[in-house]
Formats: C-alpha cells, structure tokens, sequence
C-alpha cells in the first residue's frame, strides 16, 4: 500500500483517559482486531462505489459496541486511506463547457448533447457523473496490498497521539539514538527546542512554551519515535474537556515512519560493517546524543558500546567535504575526552598526528586503529 | 377523483353553508363539518377541505355547490414566465391556490388576480374595503368586485357562485365582515392582499384563506419576496416525526431547566447518548425543510424568469448546489473544487461570461457587492450576519427571494434574520 500520510485527529474524537494528571490515551491492540476486520470488510463492500456513500453510511451508524469511542480513531485512519486511493473521472473541462453553453444562450439539452458528444460520453452519464472528480464522490477503490487490522490500530494510534500532541503547550523529550532526525524534525517544522546533551546518556529536547511553532512541530515527531534507541516524550497538553501530561515511551504501540536512511555515507556503511565483524561482542549506536559546544551543536556519528556495561565511546567520522568545520571538530577531541575522531589523512597534520584520539583514514576507516584507541 | 359520480356523498351550498349528504362513515370529517343526524353541515369554506378529505379516501363524490356551472377540477394560475408575478404564483400554485400576499404593489396585487381570473373572469369575486377601491379594481380588471360590507351582506347566496376568491386590503376591513365573507364562501381558490406580514391578522386568516406565501419587504434597498413553499407531502411527514422527536426531548428539557438557552440544551443533548436522537432529529427536520424538490422547483422557475440576469444562488447544502448544477446548469462553487475551478467561476461571474452562480457558503463573500442582479436564498443559513452579508451582493435595484418552507422553522427564523438585519 503507498505510504498516505494520514492527518492528526480532531479534538472531538480523540479518545483518552485523564486520570492523575496523566492524559492516557485509549489505544487499539490485538484485543480490537475483531471489530477492525468488520469494519474493513464494511469498507471493502462500498468498492466501485462514491466514497460519500461510505462516509454517510458510518455516519448514520452508531459505533461499534465493541470498539465504544476508539472506533472514531480507525474510521478517521480508514477513510483517509481510502480517500487517498480513490479514483475520480476527469470532470472538470465539462463542467465549464457545459456552464459557458448555458450562459451564452444554448438550451440545456443542446450544451448536454454538444458536450457530450466532445467528451465521447453519453449525456445521461454525463449529467450522473458531472461532479464525479470532487474528493467525495470518487469511487472507493481497495487499496494494494489490502489494509490488515493491526496495520490501521497502529495508524489510529499514531493519529490519535498527533492530534492530542497538536494541544500541548509545554514538552520535554528524551532520547538516545536518532537524536539527530528527531532534533532536524523539529528544526525544520520551526520549533527549537532547548537542547541539553550528554555524552553518554540521552539528549533532553525542551519546549518550554510550545504554542502554535509545537503544534505541527511535534505531532512530526511521532512518527520518528519508533526509530529512536530509547525515548521518553512528556507534553503538558490542553484539551477541550481535559488537560494533563501524555507521557510517550519507547515501547507504546505507535506506528513508525517511513525508514530512515541508515547511514549517511559509504564510510559509515563500511565501518559499521567492519566494527561488527572485528568487535562482535561491541554494540554500535547510530546518532546516539548531542554535544553542545562554542561552534554550535554536534552530533557524533556512533556511540561504540562495550560488551560488559563500562563506559562507551564516542565516534566522529569526518568526511571535511567543508574544510571549514575541522576546527569544530577538534574542539569536540578536546572538550569529550572518550570521542574518537577519524580524520581523513591529508587533513592530519602537526599536533593532530600525534593526539591519541585522532585516526587518520584513506579510503576507509581502519577499525584496529579504532579499537587501539578504545581498548576493545 | 371525479366531482360527478352519480353514487357516493354529495355535497351541496345552503345559506353560507355546505350540507354534504351521505358522509361516508370510515372516513373521518375535516374539524368543523358537524353531523347533523340526517346530513352533515359547517361553513362553506370547508369545501376545500371536504373535497380533500374525500380525496384522500379516494372515494367518489358529487360536487353540487355550483348549480349553474361545473367547478373546475384544479386552480391552475397562467404564470407565464415572463410575467414579473410569476414566481408569486408558482408559490400559490404549490400552495393549492390559498393563501395570503404580504407587502404586494397595488399594480401587482391586479396582475396577481389578472393571472389568477384566467380565461374565466366570471368565475372570481374581489371583495375590497370601500366604493374608491371598487372604482380603481373595475377599471383595471373585468370582474365581479363588491365592498367588504356589501359582499357580506349578500354572501348567504353570492358564496356559491365564484371559484376564485381576492381579499383585498384586508387589515382594512372590520374583523367580523372579513369573517363572514370568508366563512360564507365555498370558493375553492383564495387569495388576500395584506400590507404588511402581521402574524396576529394573518393567523387569524389562516382557517379561511391559508398560509403566507409570498411576503415582499421593499424598503431601502433590493426588493425582498419570501415565498413560502409547502414541502412535498413526504417530506411534511418526515419533518413532523423530526420535528415531534426533538420536541418530545426540548420540551422535558426546558419542563427541568426554564432558565437554561437552546445552546444548554444542546450542549447536554451532546453528552447523552439516549438523547442524541433528538438532536440529530433536529438536525434532521432542518435538512429537510431547507432543501426539497419543491424548492428546486421554485429555483428552476425563479432562474426562467431571470434568464440573462446575474443570478446568485444560495444553497443549504453543496449537495444542494450541485443538484442544481446538474439540472439548470448554472456553476456550483464549493470548497470542494479545485482552487483553480473555483477562482475561473469567480472570474467568469465576475467578468460575465456566466450568469448564474450556486454555493452554499462560498459566495457569501466570494463575490464583489451589488454585482448581481438577483440573489436567490434557497434555505438553510448561520443567521442575520450572513444573510446580510449575501443580500449585499445584490445592486440596490435587484431583487432578493427567500424561499422558505411553509409551516417550518424556517418561517420564523427568516423573519427574525430580516429584523436584525433591518434593525441595524
């Protein structure tokens, strides 16, 4: 099934328990897949047919008593998936034509027939499919491969975190690993958090007050968590008829997003790679904190994990396609005294060559080096 | 059904009275027809309702009211498009030619009655207020015109001889002379001319000449006509269950809370699950009484009568505009378009290549002010602001119709939206 990106839910269907000051929000698991096959095999009974039809039908129809208020979070998820995946006839040269006609004099049943004619369609089907394009009236098609219950639990869970996320006025995350994607995320959506890095531990994103810049900002994020090593989201949200904390942990059934890209460089593949098969009882951590220094934020490439729980390394992997950013570099070696630093060789000169913590490399990073540094 | 079958009741005009003979006992008689043993008997106005009781029952029946010439089967007014009262008359039509016109011009309250006379003047009977007004209709209109006072008088037998009735300046008339008049007539079709749409006359005037159906409101302005369309009787019926379920629940609500508004009430109707069904019941009757096809009807007519003229509809709903679409042809413009459709239909309104424009929302502000001709406010709507705002887009010397369902809530709220609009 192509990848639709389905919108946050409303404030009036969100489902949650506020209790203790904590916003739960009612999500869907194994236990609703009855009801969701129902409601599937219901969608897949309007094939061929106007999506409005299927849509006035769950609305004339109360809610299922087995799903209570958790069905609006799956009618929400399935009918943006199929409304995405209907077809709709082109429709809308016609209907100027047909209004200009009409306008300049002719009778309606000779714009019809004149029309038509232009169009290689019979006037009556003309007449019934004259608005057949418009979002509502496309014909419902069954979307490949098929939608699968548990797939749309966890698309209405995600859709029912980002729609209470759209609320928050404060949050705090934790996390450890990805921190990158995560903290780009949000730059990108306009909210800057407050960042406090640890070297070996996870990153803390604040947003004291997050406002309207949180409101798209951080339902982003959702689908990024389940990328994330480890992670702990806390958002003081205001709804409607309830207000409190959404606590968001690494384990909660949410959807992930589209993957993302695993290494950013054929260097990095390499010495993943590489790592692995010299060190195998070592665990590689991709984009694991944020160091914060005077030339602005970095983010280390891997964190390099010992097998009996002692402390970990930090690894910098520098391609210095801008010769420019060596300076902040070095600056990262001096102030974190467990980061590596792999330099390519032309660029190691003088002090450098003689710091302990600096690999030069060629064409790739040699991992005994490495590992001559780290003690593994 | 026939009015001349040899079995079955009979209905006859004794004194200012209809005597039906042979009342068939399954059938219920309309309130106010009093069996009296041998006959049943009750004011000539009845016959309508006789005829329609009987009707209904599809039982065959001899129409005798008329002893010099056979009634005619249906009032069929000539509305003639090009006519400017044709729209009046359509809303009369549906009505089954009774009711009342609120704020007509003297020269239109004649082409009115002109269209209604038809080919048969000799049929109708205008009664005015005095011998000036008698003077000015028998100069304009060839037909039997008689004063308030006179027409009572005589009414014990004149009541039998017309089919068509014309009340004319009615709140100028005594109370007890209009009664009589009204009472004593067995005329079929009635219409009465009234100044001003006053609910205390005109409520009064209901049981003998039925409901408003065309209400002008011309001050200042583009000239305004409410025309108050019956519901095709299928819709009637679903409105009144919609309409009886939210009551039954309002009604318990404001017996509890006297104080608490309509917006309490639907705010906790909201919370209830047991009492959801009234509000969508509620919900429901408005949908109904703002869009049937009685309306579409009266769109198609309104459009025929403005061909050529930059019209604007307003519908309740977009399904509404596009079933308008569809039949007359004319653009519907929804947020539903594509952005670039609907700026081309703007830009078309605005530049003239199209003439006609539907929308339920969409036009309200779409539109430059005063650059159509006629607006059409085909039902529905979010109150005086609104309507305001879709009023403005007319020229001070177009025209505004307001069709609204008859014995609906659309009745009073279209009254209270023009007073707030006008009070401003």
């Amino acid at each position: 099934m192509r990848a639709v990106g389905v919108a946050p839910l409303p404030p009036g269907r969100l489902s949650f328990t506020a209790v203790d000051g904590e916003i739960v929000p009612a999500w869907l698991g194994d236990r609703d897949r009855p009801w969701l096959r129902d409601l599937i095999a219901e969608a897949h009974s309007f094939v061929g047919r106007p999506f409005a039809e299927l849509a006035q039908r769950w609305r004339q129809s109360g809610p299922d008593p087995r799903a209570g208020c958790r069905q609006a979070s799956a009618l929400h998820v399935l009918s943006d998936w199929l409304r995405a995946h209907a077809v709709g006839v082109a429709r809308s040269a016609a209907r100027w034509e047909l209004f200009r006609l009409c306008a300049a004099g002719v009778t309606r049943e000779q714009a019809l027939t004149d029309v038509a004619a232009r169009h290689a369609i019979a006037v009556c089907d003309l007449v019934a499919t004259l608005y057949d394009d418009l979002p509502d009236r496309r014909r419902v098609r069954w979307p490949e491969p098929p939608p699968e219950p548990m797939r749309l639990a966890l698309a209405a869970n995600g859709a029912l975190v980002r729609g209470i996320l759209r609320r928050a006025a404060s949050a705090e995350l934790f996390v450890h690993g990805a921190a990158r994607v995560v903290l780009k995320t949000a730059w990108l959506r306009g909210a800057v958090p407050t960042v406090d890095g640890e070297p070996h531990g996870p990153t803390k994103l604040v947003w004291p007050r997050a406002g309207r810049t949180a409101h798209s900002a951080l339902p982003a994020l959702v689908p990024l968590l389940p990328w994330v090593h480890r992670y702990r989201l806390r958002a003081r949200c205001e709804l409607p008829s309830a207000s409190g904390d959404l606590v968001l942990s690494t384990g909660d059934p949410l959807p992930p997003g589209p993957e993302p890209r695993l290494f950013d460089s054929a260097l990095e593949r390499r010495f993943a790679s590489d790592f692995g098969r010299l060190l195998p009882a070592w665990r590689l951590l991709r984009e694991p904190t944020v160091l914060t220094g005077a030339h602005g934020l970095a983010f280390p490439d891997f964190e390099l994990l010992p097998p009996a729980g002692g402390e970990s390394w930090l690894c910098e992997i520098a391609g210095l396609r801008d010769r420019t950013a060596l300076p902040a570099k070095v600056q990262l070696l001096a102030r974190w005294v467990r980061l590596v630093l792999c330099l390519p060789q032309h660029e190691v000169d003088g002090d450098l060559r003689r710091h302990p913590r600096v690999v030069p490399f060629r064409k790739h990073v040699d991992v005994q080096r490495v590992r001559a540094v780290i003690g593994g | 059904m026939t009015t001349t079958s040899l079995s079955g009741p009979r209905l006859g005009y004794r004194a200012g009275r209809i005597v039906v003979h042979g009342w068939p006992a399954a059938v219920p008689p309309p309130f106010g027809l009093r069996d009296l043993g041998s006959h049943h008997e009750g004011p000539a106005r009845l016959r309508w309702r006789v005829r329609q009781a009987l009707d209904t029952a599809r039982l065959p029946y001899r129409d005798e009211t008329r002893q010099h010439e056979p009634a005619p089967s249906e009032c069929r007014p000539d509305e003639g498009t090009d006519r400017p009262v044709a729209p009046a008359l359509f809303a009369l039509r549906l009505a089954a030619c009774r009711g009342i016109f609120a704020g007509l011009s003297e020269a239109t309250r004649v082409e009115v009655t002109k269209a209604l006379c038809g080919s048969a003047p000799g049929q109708a009977l205008v009664v005015v207020a005095d011998s000036g007004a008698q003077h000015r209709w028998q100069r304009d209109l060839a037909v039997d015109v008689r004063t308030a006072a006179a027409a009572a008088a005589d009414m014990h037998w004149l009541g039998s001889r017309h089919e068509l009735l014309v009340v004319d300046a009615v709140e100028s008339m005594p109370w007890p002379v209009v009664e009589r008049v009204l009472d004593a007539s067995a005329a079929l079709a009635r219409v009465a001319f009234v100044a001003r749409n006053d609910w205390r006359l005109v409520s009064r005037l209901a049981a003998g000449l039925g409901p408003v159906v065309h209400v002008v409101d011309d001050v200042g302005g583009p000239s305004c006509h409410e025309l108050r369309l019956p519901m095709p009787p299928a819709v009637e019926h679903a409105y009144a269950a919609a309409w009886s379920t939210f009551l039954g629940a309002f009604d318990r609500f404001a017996a509890a809370r006297p104080g608490a508004g309509f917006a309490t009430f639907v705010a906790e109707m909201r919370g209830d699950p047991l009492q959801r069904p009234a509000l969508s019941a509620w919900h429901q009757a408005l949908r109904l009484a703002a869009w049937h096809e009685h309306k579409a009807a009266a769109v198609g007519e309104l459009l025929r009568r403005h061909r050529g003229q930059r019209v604007l509809v307003f519908t309740p709903s977009r399904a509404a505009a596009y079933e308008l679409a569809r039949d007359q042809l004319i653009a519907a413009v929804t947020a539903e378009l594509p952005a670039r459709e609907r700026s081309e239909l703007l830009d078309g309104f605005a530049n003239g290549t199209l003439r006609a424009l539907a929308g339920p929302r969409l036009l309200d502000l779409g539109v430059a002010e005063g650059c159509a001709d006629v607006a059409i406010l085909a039902g529905g709507g979010f109150g005086a602001d609104q309507r305001r705002a879709r009023c403005r887009r007319v020229g001070p010397r177009g025209v505004v119709y307001e069709l609204v369902s008859l014995d609906t809530v659309e009745v009073g709220r279209a009254r209270r939206w023009r007073g707030a609009v006008a009070a401003r």
